[in-house]
């Protein structure tokens, strides 16, 4: 019998050792054999994945937005409501004879132990006297009044004619806003991306998504508080300097805006190309210069205390005296102040302690108040710290003459309940 | 053990003699349910292939193997079994998967692939081309695509002239927008792997897998199209274009619609049209092992075009000496080092151009750290596949 071929016994191990398969293999195929391996056609959705962590971002600004706009339509829907009439419908009216409270048990009053109670309807909102009456987030500063923000989606007419007012409002000329906005963005405040510029004016976030303009992009309306402070502060640095007669001349505007927007020295002049297309945009306006549809009067702030209930602080609302109070949730103002670039113009602003409002902007007790007082309650507070910070030695554009202590604040609340 | 003694190729193995313009290696030998054990064999080793039928000893074989190739015909046939062996295609023995004997390091479990199939897929790819699936790929269809396709470059050249559409914006919306993207992205990916499993059923053959797998950090869809290779070159070629056929054709359409329609219905559409345009691109590119890179090893007739060219890299960086190989396989192991560079910065650039956005909404002094972390995050595959020899050849400098 002949001995086994050797290559036969190699081929016998090969067969039943993995390792010595593995070791056979180590160098390689032979020339005549070519693994294919798998043939797996893909498609990355890792794109998808990416977009979605950077979309986020966007999704939250819009998330922002969105806020605002259903903080407006809260608003709306509740200063329009008429909840005496929606009780009955419901009802819960407490006059209504025999009705049932939604399941709950009903207990038949005894007239002759319940003395008659007059209907309590507690107001939720109570819109300004004078403005759209569907505001969200109007500002009104020392009669400077920023009207609610109109929302992404309005006509460029819409988002000018808001500048417009609020510039006007503050004695500056209606179109100055809207030239800056639309050289910088296009009336678009979700113009991107030049660095890191946001908003209608393009202010750089490193240095403006700061207390108090902290989350300006998603609030418009601190945009134009931002640009009516800028735009005082030049003519008040010009009228220093002898020029009583600055910015009469709307073909000195352009340079206005530039000295606000402060661009590289090439761009300085594309704001006066914007003057006429500015001015078309805006219309000439209904208000009178310095006027604001957003201000309350003083005897309003005495004779209809806001709605909303809660701590707060609330200042004299006297004429001569300058202090803030809040005539509505959504209105912020300066009872009694006038804009003024004067620079003798110091802060009276009657401003409320830090613990005043809560971490979250809102004042504490508003109960009811939706998320849109919350909202309101956000801006405010950011607009009244401003106020404190100026009033604490900081130039002001509001006039005012002396800051008040805090603790003179403390005591009076500034929401009411009705 | 009498299995081994008389070692015969697996029942359900599958055989394929292709056309002589494939080359030598015409011959293609695959088990169809081991993933990966597709041979390609010249005609010497197919007829030692097919020689293993279970009549033969291993003494007989490896005299006939002798008479047939020479001296050199034993231990062909030794290294031909070990081969045919370790991916199942010898009946009674197991495939061998590679993690059954390497050994993992904490970086490569890190980076191993992890998969989810959707089990029904195939079948379902496969019921999709019975009931109508399959008119896609008859020629009066496949020439409306392909009108739909051109016309839909015409009619995005035109809307973009146009101006209006922008972008991850719907009606001014830029939420809106990107929700739109992502779901039509979504929708691209599945319409995108669906084509590849009706092109491979019109082969007569079914789709091996299908799912989603995460490579380290970045997920991806896909499906299984092995059998394909089974099939002559411009079938092969045929299955891969199909998905980026697909996305074009869908990205064409929506280009048509956004051109006819107007306000938000016009900018959704522009977003699908973005989206598959951005799909077609990325898959059509070579640099990645994508359907481009398949695309491109068809033409080139090297189905291991990336694998052997980075390999030639990877030995002239590490200063090691070997067989010169041929000018296309350094062209493209160039090329993939240069696109990881650029890939990794425009990606970075692009997600740079999100950083205002990043910084408003992010504490400062985040956003940057989180860039950087990007970025080295997009270079980690690149540099590990040049780092790695250049540490070796500076090690082995220094030990000699």
């Amino acid at each position: 019998m002949s001995a086994p071929d050797p290559f036969a016994v190699l081929a016998q191990q090969v067969l039943g050792d993995a390792s010595l398969r593995q070791r056979v293999r180590s160098a390689g195929p032979p020339a005549g054999v070519q693994p294919l391996g798998r043939r797996e056609l893909q498609s990355s959705i890792a794109g998808v994945v990416l977009a979605a962590g950077g979309e986020s971002l966007v999704l939250v600004h819009a998330a922002g937005s969105l806020g605002t706009e259903v903080a407006s339509a809260a608003h709306h829907v509740v200063a329009h409501t008429n909840l005496d009439q929606l009780r009955s419908v419901l009802g819960l009216d407490h006059s209504s004879s025999g009705g049932t409270r939604l399941g709950l048990p009903t207990v038949e009053p005894n007239p002759e132990a319940l003395p008659p109670v007059p209907v309590q309807t507690p107001v939720l909102y109570e819109p300004p006297s004078a403005g759209t009456g569907t505001s969200d987030a109007a500002a009104d500063l020392g009669g400077v009044g920023i009207g609610p923000w109109p929302g992404n989606v309005a006509s460029p007419e819409a988002i000018a004619q808001w500048m417009g007012d609020a510039a006007q409002s503050a004695g500056l000329p209606r179109a100055l806003p809207v030239m800056a906005a639309l050289v910088e963005s296009n009336l678009n405040n979700n113009a991107c991306c030049n660095a890191d510029s946001l908003g209608y004016f393009q202010m750089r976030a490193s240095v403006w998504n700061q207390y108090p303009y902290a989350g300006y992009y998603q609030h418009p309306v601190l945009q134009v508080w931002w640009f009516i402070e800028q735009a005082l502060t030049v003519k008040s640095e010009h009228v220093a300097a002898g020029d009583v007669n600055f910015g009469q001349d709307p073909s000195t505007w352009g340079t206005w805006v530039a000295d606000i927007e402060q661009p590289a020295a090439q761009f300085r002049g594309r704001y006066a190309d914007q003057l006429s297309a500015a001015q078309a945009l805006v219309g000439s306006g209904s208000l009178a210069p310095g006027g604001s549809p957003f201000a309350a009067a003083p005897t309003e702030v005495a004779t209809s205390p806001p709605a909303i209930s809660g701590a707060g602080a609330s200042l004299p609302p006297s004429p001569s005296q300058i202090g803030a109070s809040v005539a509505s949730p959504d209105a912020v103002s300066l009872a009694g102040s006038t804009p003024s670039t004067g620079a003798a113009a110091g802060a009276d602003a009657a401003v409320p302690s830090n613990d005043s409002f809560s971490a979250a902007g809102a004042p504490s007790g508003t109960g009811a108040a939706s998320g849109a007082g919350a909202h309101v309650a956000s801006l405010r507070d950011a607009i009244l710290r401003r106020l404190a910070r100026r009033s604490e030695g900081g130039p002001a554009f509001v006039g005012a003459s002396a800051t008040p202590a805090p603790a003179a604040l403390a005591d009076e609340p500034t929401f009411k309940a009705r | 053990m009498s299995e081994l003694s008389r070692p015969r190729l697996a029942r359900v193995a599958e055989v394929a003699l292709l056309p002589c313009d494939e080359g030598p290696l015409r011959h293609v030998l695959r088990h169809p349910e081991v993933p990966g054990s597709c041979l390609r064999l010249g005609d010497a080793e197919a007829g030692l292939a097919l020689a293993l039928d279970g009549t033969r000893d291993l003494d007989e074989l490896m005299g006939a193997t002798r008479r047939a190739i020479g001296t050199d015909g034993p231990a062909l046939m030794v290294r031909l079994l070990a081969e045919l062996g370790d991916r199942g295609l010898l009946e009674g023995m197991a495939p061998q998967q590679p993690s059954d004997h390497v050994p993992l390091g904490l970086l490569a479990r890190l980076a191993r692939p992890r998969t989810w199939s959707f089990r029904r897929a195939p079948a379902a790819i496969d019921r999709l081309h019975r009931r109508g699936g399959r008119l896609l790929l008859t020629l009066p269809a496949l020439v409306v695509i392909v009108a739909v396709a051109s016309a839909g470059l015409a009619a995005t050249v035109a809307l973009v002239a146009q101006g209006g559409a922008q972008p991850l914006t719907v009606g001014g919306r830029l939420g809106l927008g990107a929700l739109c993207f992502l779901a039509a992205r979504a929708l691209l990916v599945a319409a995108h792997e669906i084509a590849h499993g009706l092109a491979l059923a019109e082969t007569g053959h079914r789709v091996g897998a299908a799912g989603v797998r995460l490579l380290a950090v970045f997920p991806y869809a896909f499906v299984d199209t092995s059998p394909v290779w089974l099939e002559p070159r411009k079938r092969r070629m045929a299955v891969t274009a199909a998905g980026p056929l697909s996305d074009l054709t869908i990205a064409g359409a929506a280009a048509i619609a956004a051109l006819a329609t107007g306000g938000e219905l016009r900018d959704v559409c522009f977003q699908v049209c973005l989206a598959g345009y951005l799909a077609a691109l990325l898959n059509l590119n070579p640099c990645l092992p994508r359907d481009g890179y398949h695309l491109l090893c068809e033409a080139l007739r090297r189905p291991d075009l990336r694998e052997s060219a980075v390999a030639d890299l990877q030995r002239r960086l590490a200063g090691r000496r070997g067989p010169e190989g041929p000018r296309v396989l350094i062209a493209y192991g160039v090329s993939v080092v240069v696109w990881g560079v650029v890939g990794a910065s425009l990606a970075t650039a692009m997600a740079a151009h999100a950083l205002p956005a990043l910084r408003a909404a992010l504490p400062s002094g985040v956003s940057l750290p989180i860039l950087l972390v990007v970025w080295t995050l997009l270079l980690a595959p690149t540099a590990m596949l040049v780092g790695r020899p250049l540490w070796l050849r500076r090690v082995g400098a220094r030990s000699s």
